[in-house]
């Protein structure tokens, strides 16, 4: 691209950024689907981007009429409020801002790690393109941003990176993920997601039909795949608000998914694999898919020593 | 209440799961003696054209032999005959999510084969959303079920058996449990009985769901085909296998649908409603079989 498109391009953000921030000062109303959220505003035009008519707004009663059943997945995260809004340049294909507000920057974390698995683009405190789509975490925030058509992924960023610094708070991740092991270790960094019940983590991981984790909107839990000598296996690690609960789930696990292997808390599965589960005070750990015993507990040890070390 | 289900059964049947797999996709019953159901998929490359616009035409003739072989008669006229009469007032339940709704081309070309019946315009209308405030629905004495086959982010697949949610007035009822109950809907009033073309638009189907409403450009591709059946749930069988598939193809590993769709083995246990058993399904192909993956 010619030096002098460049400066243009540069210019056109540049200006888009002084109109956004005076338009988050002044926020225009938006059209209330059940009621709105405080907050961050959206931007009012960024580069030849202009939001195209007003804001909506949804709230955990609303959200269906948005976006039919993945409207579910938001609400396991704690889901608290919506603001989206259509972007043009006058012409040809919108792009669509979401912005949705969670009870928690653990839950914003984990909706954005949920389906995370393209290349970190450097917006807010976690974010990936990939597809026409746009995605990052900030504080208790967690955004969307795609074009309804192609759209130029450069422009999606540049409105993306406008969104995010009208986002003033930052976040803090989930406590558990400070006790995986390292990607020096065998961790894959982009396969870590966080879930707070059992159909989030089955659809990345089935271990259940039912709920024998007894997951529920107070536990955080963490799933990763650890790639080592020993192959690759999955890892799931539980965070329950009382020690008693989580010698329920483990109890319950044990119950209904290694009956046969006892108090020993470790079997061979139907694929010559081998699954191990251990409870460490408030946490329970799980590895699954193991080549040999051995390697089995050579994971959990790691896993355990990390927790030990809070 | 359904029964406990763990990753251990699935480890423990994947053999079993390959052998039906196998078996299902052949011409004949794996037992004639019990109960099956046929499924029609016919594909032909050329409904799309180079800028992936549908071709009305070539879909017509798919749609066209498509039902003469479900049915077994040598003349599409007659196929349709059988399926609809003169008298019958006719919902064409669609499906219009945004992302990939049901193509305009094909709610046209039931629409037109309807009237070559001789059933009057004032008797057919096409909806999805409003299907229970239509007049047309609510007087229909046949129904014609036609959407897109895709993953669903909360049923696994969104297949025949959940096009009729919008029957109901409170679709989100029947999330709990990965949607395992969307069979009951079957059974509503507006519904029950009236069924007569099952009919899964797999021209190009989404097979990975990703993003804020579950839809990825990059999980889609041009399959070209169309399934067909009498039964819906045998229907939604064929193309959850072929939703598998094709992740299997592309991730090169076994990235199993991000909800196991059980709701099509509950629509057939518990409401009686089909034939979800791979081993129970006649699959009767058509046409351009490259890379048709079942």
């Amino acid at each position: 691209m010619p030096a002098g498109r460049d400066f243009l391009s540069f210019l056109w953000i540049f200006l888009g950024l002084v109109c956004f921030q005076a338009h988050g000062l002044l926020q225009a109303g938006a059209e209330q689907k059940g009621g709105g959220m405080a907050g961050p505003g959206l931007p009012e035009q960024v580069g030849q981007w202009r939001l195209e008519g007003q804001e909506e707004s949804y709230n955990p009663e609303t959200l269906f009429d948005y976006m039919d059943g993945a409207a579910e997945l938001y609400l396991a995260y704690n889901f608290r409020s919506l603001k989206t809004a259509r972007y043009s340049k006058g012409e040809g294909p919108r792009i669509v801002v979401e912005l949705y507000e969670m009870a928690s920057s653990e839950d914003a974390f984990g909706i954005f790690s949920f389906e995370r698995e393209d290349k970190e683009v450097g917006v807010g405190q976690g974010s990936e393109m990939g597809g026409g789509i746009l995605r990052f975490w900030k504080g208790r925030y967690f955004a969307n941003l795609y074009g309804e058509e192609e759209v130029p992924e450069t422009s999606i960023l540049a409105l993306g990176k406008a969104l995010e610094a009208l986002i003033q708070e930052q976040g803090r991740p989930p406590q558990l993920l400070a006790l995986l092991p390292e990607p020096s270790q065998g961790l894959e960094p982009k396969s870590v997601r966080f879930f707070r019940n059992h159909v989030c983590l089955n659809q990345r991981f089935f271990i259940a039909n039912k709920n024998i984790l007894l997951l529920g909107p107070e536990t955080g839990g963490v799933l990763a795949l650890f790639s080592g000598p020993w192959g690759r296996v999955h890892l799931v690690m539980v965070q329950y608000p009382s020690q008693e609960k989580a010698g329920a789930a483990e109890a319950s696990f044990r119950s209904a998914y290694m009956a046969e292997a006892g108090q020993k808390g470790r079997l061979r599965t139907e694929d010559g694999r081998w699954t191990g589960a251990v409870r460490e005070g408030d946490i329970w750990v799980g590895v699954f898919g193991a080549r040999s015993e051995e390697d089995l507990a050579e994971i959990l040890d790691m896993v355990l020593g990390r927790i030990g070390k809070r | 209440m359904s029964p406990l289900v763990t990753r251990r059964d699935f480890l423990r049947a994947t053999s079993q799961v390959g052998l039906g797999v196998a078996l299902g996709g052949g011409l004949a019953l794996a037992d004639p003696a019990r109960p099956g159901a046929r499924v029609v998929l016919v594909r032909d490359p050329q409904v799309l054209d180079s800028e992936g616009r549908i071709r009305p035409k070539v879909l017509g003739s798919m749609l066209d032999e498509g039902v003469k072989v479900l049915l077994g008669v040598g003349d599409p006229n007659e196929a349709w005959a059988q399926l609809i009469s003169s008298q019958d007032v006719v919902g064409i339940k669609s499906n219009v999510w945004h992302y990939l709704p049901t193509p305009r081309e094909l709610e046209e070309a039931i629409v037109t084969r309807l009237k070559g019946l001789g059933v009057g315009p004032e008797r057919i209308s096409v909806d999805d959303r409003g299907v229970r405030s239509n007049p047309v629905f609510q007087r229909a004495t046949a129904l014609v079920n036609v959407r897109p086959l895709r993953t669903h982010f909360w049923a696994g697949i969104g297949g025949c058996i959940k096009n009729y949610i919008m029957f109901v007035p409170n679709p989100s009822a029947y999330h709990p449990d990965g949607c395992a109950d969307l069979g009951a809907v079957w059974k509503e009033p507006l519904v029950k009985g009236k069924t007569r073309l099952n009919l899964l638009c797999a021209i190009t189907p989404q097979f990975y769901g990703r993003g804020p409403h579950f839809f990825d450009r990059r999980y889609t591709w041009p399959y070209c085909g169309l399934i067909l059946s009498l039964d819906p749930v045998a229907a939604d069988s064929v193309g959850a296998r072929l939703l598998a598939s094709k992740r299997t193809e592309h991730f090169g590993e076994d990235r199993p649908l991000d909800v196991t769709p059980h709701h099509i083995e509950v629509a057939e246990r518990v409401h009686g409603l089909g034939i979800s058993d791979p081993s129970r399904i006649q699959l009767l192909k058509l046409g351009w079989m490259e890379g048709s993956l079942i």
